[in-house]
């Protein structure tokens, strides 16, 4: 089997996924479906070393995150300076119910990351930090200030979750 | 814990994503494999044509050509004939940087994938005369880079960073400016972005404060102007991938940089 073939055999199967990670990150199907195809066309481009990667699907993971990534610094005009996350959750407002997609929308892009990675990927904290390359440290932290913050803005029906 | 909140939050996400109604594929593999193609042939090109020329140069200078240090037509970009001395965070002396000789054209040797580190070792050739501190990359490995500048009166920052998937095809040609000063975010009190028309976009934030520390944000003036900052959003060296000898510098100069964001 040769390169091309190779790889289109691969993101074949992968390209749903990854879009589907790609909407729950930005929540935008047509953002999502472009910038999986960032993620595929770069892939493609370094399908060599992707090949040698321990596991294939992470590594593709890896490249969207940070096409996602790089896209939101792009528009990072609105970014606060300290990082300080405005907070105008459920609770001010107890008749609306956030979906759980709502409520992930609410965190800064990296966090978002974070828990898509470890709560829906299901990834273990060491390859979070792989994806992200960040320090195990951080991702741990990072996880528990976002699930605190999910907790502060999800009906209270959601929050046996973190029971 | 995580097993029920892994489990409980998967099944919450999945049942709203059942909802959704995504629209079809499409042809997303072929498109990937098209642009890639097409890139991978690019980039073929133009390290042949680099080569070509450097060729053409070295030969030119060892036949004792009175025009071998003149511009030469076609040339890509141009590379510093020498890495300024600059410094990691590790090592906190300041550096005072100036403009930078320039060759006639680049250094042979090609492209390899640019790191923040080459980033920084350019961006100190780019920018004016003054003492460059604070050197840092973002925590989260993307081509993003921050550097204080002190021209006289006091540090101001900049932040560069790399963006999109440049089809290099399309590389050469003006990149399109824009300049925007939006409110209430002191890191990003101008920003200078140029979109090249192959799809590489490099934009400059240049602060009214310095980065957090800890405290606050302490406040600075703007180190750049607009003029300065298009320039060096515009340097044709900067790119996904880069100079073979910027990366080289960079890693020998920044070993080990501090982290922002």
């Amino acid at each position: 089997m040769n390169h091309d073939e190779d790889f289109a055999e691969f993101a074949e199967v992968a390209a749903e996924r990854l879009r589907t990670t790609a909407f729950m990150l930005c929540r935008d199907w047509h953002l999502a479906q472009d910038l999986t195809q960032t993620a595929l066309t770069r892939l493609y481009l370094g399908w060599r070393r992707a090949k040698q990667a321990e596991n294939l699907t992470a590594y593709a993971q890896k490249v969207l995150f940070r096409a996602y990534l790089d896209h939101r610094r792009r528009r990072s005009s609105t970014e606060a300076a300290t990082g300080v996350i405005q907070d105008r959750g459920y609770r001010q407002s107890p008749d609306l119910r956030l979906t759980m997609l709502d409520a992930l929308g609410r965190l800064p892009p990296r966090d978002r990351a974070i828990v898509i990675l470890r709560y829906f990927e299901d990834y273990s904290v060491e390859q979070v930090a792989d994806v992200l390359d960040l320090p195990v440290g951080v991702v741990k932290s990072q996880t528990k200030r976002s699930l605190a913050k999910l907790r502060e803005v999800l009906a209270a029906d959601q929050l046996a979750l973190f029971a | 814990m995580r097993t029920t909140v892994s489990e409980e939050l998967r099944s919450l996400l999945r049942d709203e994503l059942s909802a959704e109604r995504p629209p079809p594929l499409g042809d997303l593999v072929a498109t990937a494999l098209r642009d890639g193609r097409r890139i991978r042939r690019n980039r073929r090109f133009a390290a042949a044509g680099t080569t070509t020329v450097a060729g053409f140069v070295v030969l030119a200078m060892a036949l004792g050509s009175p025009f071998a240090a003149a511009p030469a037509p076609g040339a890509g970009h141009q590379v510093a004939a020498r890495p300024d001395p600059v410094r990691s965070s590790a090592a906190p002396a300041p550096t005072r940087s100036r403009p930078a000789p320039v060759l006639a054209t680049p250094i042979p040797g090609g492209l390899r994938p640019a790191t923040p580190e080459a980033m920084l070792a350019l961006l100190t050739k780019l920018v004016p005369a003054g003492v460059t501190t604070h050197y840092a990359k973002a925590s989260d490995g993307s081509l993003h880079v921050q550097m204080y500048l002190d021209r006289g009166k006091g540090p101001g920052m900049i932040r560069v960073s790399l963006g999109g998937a440049p089809d290099a095809e399309s590389k050469y040609g003006e990149p399109k400016v824009t300049i925007a000063a939006p409110p209430g975010n002191c890191v990003q009190s101008r920003i200078v972005r140029a979109e090249q028309p192959g799809g590489l976009t490099v934009q400059a934030d240049l602060g009214t404060c310095l980065a957090w520390d800890g405290k606050e944000n302490p406040k600075a003036a703007l180190i750049l102007t607009d003029a300065e900052a298009r320039a060096v959003v515009t340097d044709p060296r900067w790119g996904l991938d880069m100079d073979q000898s910027l990366v080289k510098t960079g890693t020998t100069a920044f070993p080990k940089l501090a982290r922002f964001g």
